[in-house]
């Protein structure tokens, strides 16, 4: 009797436990940690490099260019990313994020056609580190997370 | 032109006055919030109109603040979000291990 208990309790886990599995998410994965931390370097360096300043000049060509670069870092990643990805798609959701962050920021420094205001880039730099901080403790959290 | 500049000048004085009013009562809840990201973003978005009001950002840059900030609050959303799954995780497997390891192998031997 005891031994029928126990298997009825090992099967309703198991039950549980594949049921369940739509509801976990990818394990931690140290290449996607590393691309956030290269991702928000690229991007404060973008910040930076185009805010008004002594020396700093503006030029849409080199927007462009840098643009571009940046463009291709961030897809690499998000393509990375998905590859990794069960069906909750955190990982890509994640890059996603900062994705559209960073295109959003080109698309206002070639709108306005000047250096950012430093004032603005400031509190944007900060807003920055912020969501790169959170997109890092989503992944750290993850199973398999360096303690 | 951004759409901040098109609201403030379709509405008359009465319908900014509501705005504003709408806008402290909200700040003012926020402010009150127990969860740490909602009270950064009341004493963000009060810092950034101030700033408005100053004149050290323009419209269009405080729409693009705004922007950016929606995006961190869904970034520490998703946080939560995978930190929840891979709890649920740990607990259901740490289960099946309690179970697999201690009972069933008594039972046996």
């Amino acid at each position: 009797m005891k031994r029928k208990q126990i298997e009825i309790a090992v099967l309703a886990l198991l039950v549980l436990v594949a049921g369940g599995c739509a509801l976990f998410t990818s394990h931690f994965d140290a290449m996607r940690q590393q691309n956030f931390t290269n991702l928000q370097a690229l991007h404060e360096k973008f910040i930076e490099d185009y805010t008004e300043g002594a020396g700093k000049e503006w030029s849409e060509e080199t927007v462009k260019r840098v643009c571009d670069a940046g463009d291709l870092r961030f897809r690499e990643a998000l393509t990375y990313a998905a590859a990794k990805d069960d069906k909750a798609k955190t990982g890509e959701r994640a890059v996603r994020n900062l994705y559209d962050q960073f295109t959003a920021d080109c698309k206002f420094a070639l709108k306005r056609n000047k250096l950012f205001g430093t004032a603005w880039s400031g509190e944007h730099l900060k807003e920055l580190r912020l969501n790169y901080r959170y997109a890092v403790s989503g992944e750290l959290s993850r199973v398999g997370a360096p303690q | 032109m951004s759409n901040l500049n098109e609201l403030l000048k379709e509405t008359g004085d009465e319908v900014k006055d509501a705005i504003r009013k709408e806008y402290k009562e909200l700040l003012d809840a926020g402010k009150q919030e127990s969860e740490p990201v909602v009270k950064e973003t009341a004493e963000k978005v009060e810092q950034w109109l101030k700033m408005r009001a100053e004149g050290s950002l323009d419209n269009d840059e405080l729409e693009e603040l705004m922007s950016a900030r929606r995006r961190t609050v869904q970034q520490f959303i998703l946080s939560q979000e995978i930190k929840s799954r891979a709890h649920l995780e740990r607990v259901s497997l740490g289960l099946l291990d309690l179970v697999m390891n201690k009972l069933v192998g008594k039972v046996l031997t």
